[in-house]
């Protein structure tokens, strides 16, 4: 803002310079002019009371250049030496003897007599063109010295007024659309404190919002909790002793409802922040009981894999990264489980020899999401929840991938060792 | 109230054929799980209410109390505390809670000390048994708790290492049985600190200052590395 304001007036100098310059120019021409006149007003006054071209020309002095001209064309006073002043009945610019002048004339007559030429006056006006120069000069510097002082100027108060705006800008930039806070205080009366608080108000009202869809969300899920724990849980005990496939079909369903609806109740309540309840536990033996409610998938484990932290929500984890295998390979079949134990980590590897996907959308693949791709392949929940649960473990979590080429998940957590120590507290 | 169901007179050993109160007003989960729990081999009886499961208990000795939180008649926290408490209870009834939310009360953390057991809704039935067979693992009141050469009896508040009769002032003791007890899980200051004191220390390091003088003890009869620390959090025995 502190550019288009000083482009603008250094716009206006400009066009104020160039105003000044004419108008100084006009009167200058305008003085000259009437000076010129006067001149000749004084010759011909002289000449009616019949006085001597020498006498005239003593008189004029300085930059008056005076010639008496034949209407023939030859120079009488001073003499034939000298060329003629051009003649010209109006003052007008022009040059002579390489010199500029304003050059004029009236009618040579003897004292009571015919005009037999022409007297002619020139004046010297480079005195006058310098002087312009000048003028011009002085408007320029003075013009780039205002430039100048109102281009820091402005800058400077322009810039702390606007200070705060820029920084409300950022913090706009910064919320996280999750958890909208807008804590920048502007305590000021003006304009920019007026759209400080209203922005404020606009991020509250935003949380606020986002609390209560929660909330009701929560309570929504609280509802389907119990019934789905009978659905799963009726299902998995008539599958047990009925071959029938469309039971066994159900009862898969109702499976991944329980932990699709698990997951999304776990972001809903926001219980993926909670301090975990940690024990020992075998990320390897989780893997592999995991795994083995998924027919064909295979697991390749290395050490126990022994880690601090949460059996329940090692289990989501692992589900989670197995069911988006199996998906996106059609089939157990296409999906390798390994687990590996390194002194100061453990990693869990998932592949599936899926279609894969552009690394674009393997890089967004965790974001929180709870839409389901145009693909869907249902990342959007699963994954947020994996990272959730893997980074409240203190650990990390990678998503591989290109079209074409399938799919790998690594998750690497600290191992057992890493997160014990001898120190008291 | 319903009838005795299930079989009677099983051995009390964790994991199999343990005798389970449950404590849900959800008529058809009650029946799912009871029918569930007989499969895997355990001895069942349900009530819908607290009233209900105050009177099984004053008839039947159970091993453990699935506790649903909402109860007609009152918060089934209130029923896990009265058992917590009462010491005929406190270390033979071991409890397993069934939450919708699992912003976990940090009563129940404090009442089994790091062992807060919930399960939140839904849940499948093989995470139940799971849990239910970790519980009563745990539970064990009265057997004694080994570590290599080290061996706790809290029965009669004793402590060995090898053929040594080691004296624990009374509070060591109580740490170190409370970490043995749950080994393998994360006992945090404040687990410790209600279940030396009943409640949090404000402000106060003496929790850290038993656990020094513990290792100090244990390194002097060669166990050493024994007490593992996890910065920030707490204390585990592995």
């Amino acid at each position: 803002m502190g550019i288009l304001l000083t482009v603008s007036l250094v716009v206006a100098l400009l066009a104020v310079a160039i105003m000044a310059d004419a108008l100084f120019e006009r009167q200058q021409l305008a003085e000259l002019q009437a000076l010129l006149d006067r001149e000749l007003d004084r010759v011909e006054r002289l000449l009616a009371e019949g006085g001597v071209g020498e006498q005239l020309l003593d008189e004029a002095v300085g930059k008056l250049s005076l010639q008496f001209v034949t209407a023939a064309g030859a120079v009488v006073i001073p003499g034939p030496d000298e060329p003629p002043i051009p003649l010209q009945v109006e003052p007008t610019m022009t040059t002579y003897a390489e010199r500029p002048v304003l050059v004029g004339s009236t009618p040579w007559r003897l004292a009571g007599g015919p005009v037999i030429g022409t007297v002619r006056l020139a004046y010297d006006v480079e005195d006058a063109l310098q002087t312009r120069a000048n003028l011009r000069s002085a408007l320029l510097v003075a013009g780039l010295a205002i430039a100048a002082i109102t281009l820091t100027v402005s800058l400077l108060l322009v810039g702390r007024e606007l200070r705060p705006l820029a920084r409300l800008a950022q913090r706009a930039d910064e919320l996280d659309p999750i958890e909208p806070v807008m804590d920048l205080e502007v305590a000021r009366d003006d304009e920019v404190g007026r759209v400080a608080s209203a922005l404020h108000r606009a991020v509250e009202a935003i949380r606020l919002r986002k609390v209560e869809e929660r909330e009701a969300l929560a309570a929504v899920a609280h509802e389907l909790a119990a019934p789905l724990t009978v659905v799963a849980g009726q299902l998995e005990a008539l599958a047990q002793r009925d071959d029938d496939p469309r039971l066994h079909a159900a009862h898969e369903a109702a499976r991944e409802l329980l932990h699709t609806s698990r997951d999304l109740l776990t972001l809903a309540r926001g219980e993926l922040n909670l301090p975990v309840d940690l024990e020992v536990v075998s990320l390897a033996g989780i893997a592999q009981r995991v795994a083995a409610e998924y027919q064909g998938v295979a697991v390749q484990t290395v050490g126990a894999a022994q880690v601090l932290g949460s059996e329940i929500r090692l289990a989501q984890v692992v589900r989670n990264l197995i069911r988006n295998a199996v998906q996106a390979a059609g089939s157990g079949e296409g999906v390798v489980v390994r687990v590996d134990t390194l002194p100061a980590n453990v990693t869990l590897d998932v592949l599936d020899d899926g279609p894969g996907m552009e690394p674009e959308v393997a890089r967004r693949a965790f974001e929180r999401n709870f839409t389901t791709r145009p693909d869907g392949r249902g990342h959007g929940l699963g994954l947020a929840v994996v990272k959730s649960i893997v980074e409240a473990h203190g650990g990390a979590v990678e998503l591989r991938s290109e079209a074409g080429e399938g799919a790998r998940v690594v998750v690497t957590l600290p191992s057992l060792d890493a997160s014990l120590s001898n120190d008291d507290a | 109230m319903r009838p005795l169901s299930g079989t009677p007179g099983q051995p009390r050993s964790p994991g199999a054929g343990a005798r389970l109160l449950v404590v849900e007003d959800d008529t058809r989960l009650a029946l799912l799980l009871e029918e569930q729990l007989r499969l895997a081999g355990h001895g069942v009886h349900l009530a819908p209410d607290l009233g209900s499961a105050r009177e099984l208990l004053a008839e039947h000795d159970f091993d453990l109390v699935i506790l649903d939180r909402n109860l007609p008649d009152g918060d089934g926290l209130e029923l896990a505390e009265e058992l917590a408490r009462d010491e005929h209870t406190r270390d033979s009834v071991a409890v397993l809670m069934l939450t919708a939310r699992a912003d976990v009360d940090s009563r129940v953390a404090g009442l089994y000390a790091g062992a807060s057991d919930y399960l939140t809704k839904p849940f499948s039935v093989q995470e139940l048994l799971a849990r239910i067979h970790v519980r009563l693992r745990e539970r064990g009141g009265a057997e004694i708790l080994r570590y290599e050469k080290l061996e706790l009896d809290p029965a009669n508040s004793s402590c060995r290492v090898g053929d040594q009769v080691v004296l624990l002032p009374e509070r060591e003791f109580a740490v170190l049985h409370l970490l043995l007890k749950y080994r393998g899980r994360l006992i945090t200051q404040d687990d410790l600190e209600r279940s030396l004191y009943g409640g949090d220390l404000p402000e106060s390091n003496t929790v850290e200052v038993f656990v020094h003088n513990l290792r100090r003890r244990l390194k002097e009869l060669g166990l050493e590395n024994v007490i593992r620390t996890v910065r920030n959090r707490g204390y585990i025995i592995v």
